[in-house]
């Protein structure tokens, strides 16, 4: 015979099995708690940044391309220079020479820069000005860094300018472009 | 939680009594009788279910042994054994015993040349008080009968021993039959004797003792028959006192009884915490081995509690990395919902941040936002700069014009030297910097003229 209801070790025993099965589920459900924390204030300030990246990227959308993201070929630059000279009414005989050069990179920055060079002849100054600003503007990150101008030497300064002289007045042009290229 | 009942286990020289009383003196004692001539396993049982059938909830049960169970050691002692601690006590005991040290229990009171020890044979009570715990019964103290009736008649002789400040008292009464005397000094029990009622041996021992110690002994006796029974005036050192019996109702009138009823109701100051028994032999080899069994109850709350507790608290964490988790969720479908904002084209479903990171950063290096891009000039608009701040009523000509980037070289005719001068100012307020040209007559009309020019406003 036992007397009930009267606490006895085994009560206590599994009191403290009770006590370490309670302890384990608290010390692992405030290790829950604090991952998941942790987790939730990486992800708002993760929020945080993207938002910020957001606007940013955003703004920079609105901006011009200063640079291109991929090396042209000297097919793909000579097909440029061909087309910006037909719409601007040169013809393709008076682009007398292309040389396109090899790439090199930019000391200390992630840019390589593109050198072509090219020649043309007898071109107005009209429409030597449109066909470099057309290249560079439908060619990112295209500039004109050198240019040399030439005119024949043909009469002198106190020769009378006619009608159809200034009109005529054609320039022969050697240039050079640079393309900016981003290779991080 | 207070227990409502005390329960004590008196043993008497045929029979346990099994007691319950509510600590009121004019309570009603109820008792069972276990008779105790059997093996300790049968006694247990018959005693708990004694317990059971009265009602026992589980609270601290004193066990009242006789004195016939116990030997009563008075012995002079070094201090240096006192000071050796419980186990040098115990060897030094086993001197006056008729058993091995291993075969007893002891429990004992230190004075300052003495000590007054109460020895039992481990054995007797060993399988009882087990057999006991095995049923569930909580035995707090064993204690001698006459000890803790000797403490709870001590409390009711306070006008005696203030009186005889210096003097050493014997109370004295009567029990089954037995003469039973405890010797007391202000500290407490210097000696038990439990005797036939002869009256005169006693005295003889109290004389001694008042002698040897050189002190008057003051004997309060319990029982006035005790003191008509013997000549008095023999003992010089001796006075004895009659005293009225501090237990009234409801207990009957004779000695024994009285002997019961006091010793249960110093079980019950003792149950009830308002005194510490002077010696408790609930320890060594009779102890419970159970070192929480007094405060298991409250352990047993507080463990509950603590259980209960932190099963609460883990249930609010849960709920709180729930409300993280969601947290988290949300921001996770804010940062999708920015990323396919600005990149609608993307079938990214994951690692929204380091995908807008990179696209920033190419972002950047194709339009210019970083820092690091190379700085250059077109030479285009050095070309414009240079038209636009021409002179229009100058008659000249270049016959070659070289950009680079901002720097201008120019070559052509003019009609006079002043002329390219007009030109370099013109150059000058036109936003360039231009060094003083160089010019020479041609050999036909006209003056050669070159010169160089840069922006003097380089971005």
């Amino acid at each position: 015979m036992r007397i009930p209801n009267i606490p006895a070790d085994r009560s206590i025993r599994l009191l403290l099995l009770g006590v370490a099965a309670a302890s384990v589920l608290f010390v692992s459900s405030w290790h829950r708690m604090a991952s998941s924390r942790c987790a939730a204030i990486r992800s708002s300030e993760q929020y945080r940044q993207c938002r910020r990246l957001a606007e940013r990227i955003r703004v920079l959308k609105d901006r011009p391309l200063r640079a291109s993201d991929s090396l042209q070929t000297a097919t793909q630059l000579a097909r440029a220079l061909e087309e910006a000279a037909q719409s601007v009414k040169i013809e393709l005989d008076q682009l007398i020479r292309i040389d396109s050069r090899p790439a090199r990179q930019i000391e200390n920055t992630p840019y390589q820069e593109q050198p072509t060079y090219f020649e043309v002849r007898g071109v107005t100054l009209e429409q030597l000005v449109a066909f470099l600003h057309k290249l560079a503007t439908e060619n990112h990150g295209t500039e004109v860094v050198d240019l040399r101008l030439s005119s024949p030497r043909s009469g002198g300064i106190y020769a009378k300018d006619t009608q159809d002289c200034a009109s005529t007045e054609t320039w022969d042009a050697e240039v050079t472009l640079t393309s900016l290229v981003f290779n991080p | 939680m207070m227990s409502r009942y005390r329960w004590t286990l008196l043993k008497q020289s045929q029979q346990w009594l099994v007691t319950r009383s509510d600590g009121e003196q004019t309570a009603s004692l109820e008792t069972t009788a276990v008779p105790h001539n059997q093996d300790p396993a049968a006694c247990s049982e018959a005693l708990a279910s004694s317990l059971l059938s009265a009602g026992y909830d589980g609270s601290g049960v004193l066990v009242v042994i006789d004195s016939l169970d116990c030997l009563a050691v008075s012995a002079a002692v070094d201090e240096s054994v006192m000071s050796g601690g419980r186990n040098a006590v115990i060897y030094e005991l086993e001197q006056y015993l008729p058993f091995p040290s291993e075969e007893f229990t002891v429990d004992y009171l230190e004075h300052s040349k003495s000590l007054f020890a109460v020895v039992v044979k481990t054995a007797e009570f060993q399988s009882l008080l087990e057999s006991l715990e095995n049923k569930g019964v909580f035995v707090q103290s064993l204690v001698p009968s006459a000890l803790i009736v000797a403490q709870f008649l001590w409390e009711h002789v306070q006008e005696s021993r203030s009186e005889n400040g210096e003097a050493d008292h014997a109370l004295l009464w009567r029990d089954n039959g037995r003469l039973e005397c405890v010797l007391l000094d202000q500290k407490g029990p210097l000696a038990w004797h439990a005797l036939a009622t002869e009256m005169n041996a006693l005295c003889q021992m109290l004389e001694a003792h008042a002698w040897r110690a050189d002190r008057t002994v003051v004997v309060h006796a319990f029982d006035t028959d005790l003191m008509s029974s013997h000549d008095l005036r023999e003992h010089s050192r001796i006075a004895f006192r009659a005293m009225d019996r501090p237990i009234v109702a409801p207990v009957d009138a004779d000695a024994h009884g009285f002997a019961r009823v006091a010793a249960v109701r110093a079980a019950d100051e003792i149950l009830s915490g308002k005194s510490k028994p002077w010696i408790d032999l609930r320890r060594g080899s009779l102890g419970s081995g159970d070192f929480c069994r007094p405060v298991r109850r409250s352990l047993r709350f507080a463990m509950s509690g603590v259980i209960a507790l932190m099963i609460a608290v883990s249930a609010v964490f849960w709920m709180r990395s729930q409300q993280y988790v969601a947290m988290a969720k949300d921001f996770q479908s804010r940062q999708a919902e920015a990323f396919h904002m600005v990149l609608p084209n993307q079938k990214v479903q994951t690692g929204f941040r380091g995908r807008m990171e990179s696209e920033y950063k190419r972002l950047s290096g194709l339009k210019g936002e970083e820092g690091e891009m190379p700085h250059r000039v077109s030479s285009l608009i050095s070309l414009y700069r240079l038209l636009h701040s021409m002179p229009s009523e100058l008659r000249f000509r270049f016959l070659e014009m070289r950009f680079e980037q901002d720097h201008v070289s120019l070559e052509g005719q003019v009609r006079a030297h002043s002329d390219a001068d007009t030109i370099a100012v013109a150059l000058r307020e036109g936003g360039f910097r231009v060094e003083s040209p160089s010019t020479q007559i041609l050999s036909e009309q006209g003056v050669a003229v070159r010169m160089t020019a840069q922006w003097s406003d380089r971005p």
